[in-house]
């Protein structure tokens, strides 16, 4: 709160230094946090102004879609200079509070994920961010949407991830980090499993084992996010859900409040669509 | 999705076969208008008024939105996710294993 009153502060003062000059100054961010902050503020402003114009677009019409590829391509090009620059600004001085928000802000964009920024951002912050306490919330987000084997950064991840689980002094960081490492297990176990590779046994243990230890080390960090109830369904869908194990019996009601179960349909070749209508 | 069940329980409704769901909306009154606009006479679980959060697609770890599993006649989990033709190829098979064990 009271940083925000010191920066709307300054604004005035900067708005009203600039109305006295002639011809009239932009506001020129001066510290590299201030750059970092102008640029995050000028790729957000870029990103709602696209929104706002596609909206408005008929996308079945073909000039429409081509205009909306024009736009999305504009705002690409910015988006991109502004990584390019942030990136700059942590590689310039990468152990500064300004470089912090450089790269937080980079590696919570997945988009970087995908541009050879995102690598670069991941490694300059597990070289010298890894201990900072406050990346726990890129780490929650990191943790989630750890960019997986086929994408160029995911070693860059991993790399950070397991620097913030052995530096960090922070449980929840460390516990983010811990679900994101464990989650490439079970990931690496999907992608085994639509191949109905015969290897996938042996990464369901494996995954097996890392969730447990999870839950083991980090059941009890207290974040948004809870990593050890997301490593018990993680593992029970391991232990239960698996195609070859019988299904958990469903009890509950009906959309009428009649009570049944699953096992009713035993005897039956039985499809469970979970859906909503939304 | 609808299209598909419809014509799917309507092709089985002589063979062992049940699509059974379990919904996550949290008007159920809402829902019960659109179901019957949509023709949706098929069995369904409430997930209750917590919508996604519910206890059934909890305590199946459910994350994303629709999620298929297909079991056979003895309750084993056989197939995950699989869509319209293939979804459908996968339950025949299934059928005649369980016609062959029922003796039909």
């Amino acid at each position: 709160m009271c940083r925000w009153f010191t920066s709307a502060a300054l604004g005035l003062a900067l708005a009203v230094s600039a109305a006295a000059d002639d011809p009239p100054k932009k506001d020129e961010p001066k510290t590299p946090s201030e750059k970092v902050a102008a640029i995050k503020k000028e790729v957000a402003a870029a990103e709602a102004a696209y929104s706002k114009a596609a909206r408005d677009l008929d996308h079945e019409k073909k000039e429409d879609a081509e205009k909306d590829r024009k736009l999305y391509m504009e705002f690409s090009k910015k988006q991109e200079a502004g990584f390019a620059a942030a990136l700059e600004i942590a590689k310039a001085d990468p152990k500064s509070d300004a470089a912090f928000a450089a790269l937080t802000w980079l590696i919570g964009t997945p988009r970087t994920f995908y541009v050879p920024v995102g690598k670069l951002a991941l490694e300059l912050a597990a070289e010298h961010h890894a201990a900072n306490p406050k990346i726990a919330p890129t780490l929650k987000m990191l943790g989630y949407f750890t960019p997986p084997e086929s994408i160029d950064s995911h070693q860059a991840a991993v790399a950070l991830l397991k620097a913030v689980v052995a530096k960090n002094p922070n449980k929840v960081a460390r516990a983010y980090a811990a679900m994101g490492l464990a989650g490439q297990a079970v990931g690496r176990l999907a992608v085994a499993e639509s191949k109905k590779d015969p290897d996938a046994d042996k990464l369901a243990a494996a995954a097996e084992t890392e969730l447990e230890a999870v839950i083991k080390d980090h059941g009890d960090a207290e974040g948004s996010v809870d990593v050890g109830d997301w490593a018990k369904g993680e593992l029970f869908e391991l232990r239960n859900l698996r195609v070859g194990k019988v299904a958990p019996d469903i009890e509950g009601e009906d959309l009428d409040g009649v009570k049944f179960k699953l096992s009713d349909y035993r005897g039956k070749v039985v499809v469970i669509d979970f859906w909503g209508d939304w | 999705m609808y299209p598909h069940e419809r014509s799917l329980v309507e092709k089985l409704k002589d063979r062992p076969f049940a699509l059974i769901g379990v919904n996550s909306d949290r008007d159920k009154k809402k829902l019960k208008e659109r179901m019957e606009k949509e023709k949706i006479t098929w069995r369904s679980f409430w997930n209750g008024p917590k919508g996604t959060d519910g206890p059934i697609s909890k305590a199946w770890n459910i994350r994303g939105w629709p999620t298929v599993y297909v079991l056979d006649h003895k309750g084993v989990i056989r197939h995950k996710n699989l869509r319209d033709e293939k979804m459908e190829k996968a339950v025949e098979e299934l059928l005649k294993e369980a016609e062959k064990a029922g003796g039909s």
